[in-house]
């Protein structure tokens, strides 16, 4: 990597890094250590490969993707954020907006990496089902099965939430 | 639904934190090709075998792997034994076969806003050129096998600096930024690698004053997040994540503080339980596995059962030179083939915290004192670090 390519590469951090971190902050189910860790790791191969890679911000984001599932499954189930205490159950009279997404926070950061980044794809990033399936290195099957069991266990975390939930395509 | 789920991830995205520097993270990372690393370790091999030179004259031998690590060790090894008996902490160098003293850390209580308090070490480290012990400030540190050499830690309580200090110069050779706080270093068996324990948090816990004689603990959630395997010769620090064991599981650790440690071989690492077995292994890239076969440990130690000539190993016990006679508290370490460092008791050994280091022969027999004895159940307790000498 020569001077030009380093000043490119320092400006494409510069201007990505916030959508990336905030990739990140969503795919670790909103650990701020481990979304810099997993931002961190994507940079350091792109800079790697910088002058081969032609689209480096859909490069970064597959890795982080499939880092995510990776790390995920190298340290088995420890890899999820420990909650120190369970979602906050809503009660029927707090049925405001904000409370309902706070619970359904609680419940995301209770999703396996793998799960969650196929909601985060399909209802963040707002992918198709195909793209989502590229992005993780599956099959359109495994997104649609993967996104039906992971709204099943959010349901299911936390139950409040059934009724919005419900409501999914 | 789809809006709820969108509107909740937009909103806690939001809430994340930028760190301005991931571009020079990621430049500095690819710029440690091996082949670089292997000429810069080089480099400064040859830098630091000069100087070994000028500082030890023509008795001296460079270890292997070095580079900036550089143990320069005498070839006269020492084994003699170096005892204060009249202090606890000792104020001169103690040490005796293979085993020393090379740092000690004291506790005092720092008070908190909230009225609570929490405990913080004051390290000690010794220095060869008073051949006592040095006050320092530094957070943590840890002396490398032969005492050349020392990792130290920059920062209050917990942080992301760690130095190579020369023991004998008392300067900071160079210095390693991590990205992440570190609240503990231990130098590998071979003196080549630093582990540092990474916390997101200072990992002691706070307690408030309940009774006259009794306190209330906080245990939260431990802030152990992962650790840094740091090459010392190349200065490459390699993060890897490693969430804090539960302590409602078993095996499993409710202590804040959970620092790793190495095997015997520095082949394998390992993470701290509160319970048997007192130990859980990790691969260096920090998967489960099991632990070393044949390795045998002091309970809660990174120290041998087994004697430096593999014929004898540690019991519990060592045996009373006259029967129902206690003969120490607690063994610490082999100091030779016969002798063993060991937490000996004062006088009848009435209270368990009432000792102070003693050498013991394998029989019992001999007994010599090394420190003083102190009362060590307080807040003004003394913790020693040993290291081998040779």
């Amino acid at each position: 990597m020569d001077a030009a390519d380093e000043q490119r590469f320092r400006e494409f951090v510069s201007a990505r890094s916030p959508a990336l971190m905030r990739l990140g902050f969503l795919l670790t189910g909103g650990d701020q250590h481990g979304a810099e860790d997993l931002v961190q790791a994507a940079l350091t191969k792109l800079a790697a490969r910088w002058q081969q890679v032609g689209a480096p911000e859909a490069y970064v984001r597959q890795i982080m993707f499939r880092q995510q599932v990776s790390w995920w499954r190298a340290i088995g189930r420890r890899g999820e954020v420990v909650q120190a205490v369970p979602p906050d159950r809503a009660g029927a009279d707090r049925t405001h907006q904000s409370e309902l997404r706070m619970v359904l926070r609680g419940a995301l950061a209770r999703l396996t990496p793998r799960q969650r980044a196929v909601l985060v794809l399909r209802y963040f990033e707002d992918l198709p089902e195909d793209r989502v399936a590229d992005a993780l290195g599956c099959s359109v099957g495994t997104v649609r099965s993967t996104t039906h069991r992971s709204l099943a266990r959010l349901r299911q975390v936390a139950p409040e939430l059934a009724a919005e939930l419900e409501a999914a395509p | 639904m789809t809006r709820l789920l969108r509107d909740t991830m937009e909103e806690w995205a939001g809430e994340v934190r930028v760190p301005y520097h991931l571009a020079d993270r990621a430049l500095r990372r690819r710029a440690w090709s091996p082949v670089a690393a292997a000429v810069l370790a080089t480099g400064l091999a040859v830098v630091v075998a000069v100087l070994a030179v000028g500082l030890h004259g023509p008795n001296t031998t460079v270890r292997p792997a070095n580079g900036v690590s550089v143990p320069v060790l005498p070839t006269v090894t020492s084994t003699d034994v170096r005892a204060d008996i009249e202090n606890a902490p000792p104020k001169r160098f103690v040490a005796a076969g293979d085993v020393a003293v090379s740092a000690y850390w004291t506790t005092w209580q720092e008070p908190l806003p909230d009225g609570a308090e929490r405990v913080r070490r004051t390290w000690y480290l010794y220095d060869p050129r008073s051949d006592g012990y040095e006050k320092t400030a530094w957070a943590w540190l840890d002396v490398a096998p032969g005492l050349q050499l020392a990792a130290v830690l920059q920062g209050d309580m917990i942080g992301r600096r760690v130095g190579i200090l020369d023991m004998n110069s008392r300067e900071v050779m160079a210095w390693i930024d991590l990205e992440h706080d570190v609240g503990s270093l231990v130098w590998s068996p071979d003196g080549t690698k630093v582990l540092a324990t990474a916390y997101s948090r200072y990992p002691e816990p706070s307690r408030k004053r309940a009774s006259r004689h009794s306190f209330d603990v906080a245990f939260p959630a431990s802030p152990r997040i992962g650790y840094y395997l740091i090459d010392v010769a190349t200065g490459e620090a390699a993060y890897h994540r490693l969430p804090a064991l539960d302590g409602t599981v078993q095996p499993g650790n409710s202590n804040g503080r959970q620092d790793l440690g190495w095997s015997l071989d520095g082949s394998m690492l390992w993470e701290p339980t509160d319970t048997m077995p007192d130990r859980l292994w990790l691969s260096l890239d920090g998967r489960r596995q099991e632990g070393p076969p044949g390795d045998q440990y002091i309970d809660y130690s990174a120290w041998s059962k087994v004697s430096p000539d593999g014929t004898r190993v540690l019991s519990r016990d060592l045996p009373p030179a006259r029967p129902g006679k206690q003969v120490v508290l607690q063994t610490l370490a082999w100091a030779d083939n016969d002798n063993v460092l060991a937490l000996g008791c004062a006088g009848t050994c009435g209270s368990e915290f009432d000792n102070g280091l003693v050498l013991v022969s394998v029989d019992g027999e001999r007994t010599t004192q090394l420190t003083g004895n102190r009362d060590r159940g307080g807040d003004d307790s003394w913790h020693w670090v040993l290291t081998r000498r040779n």
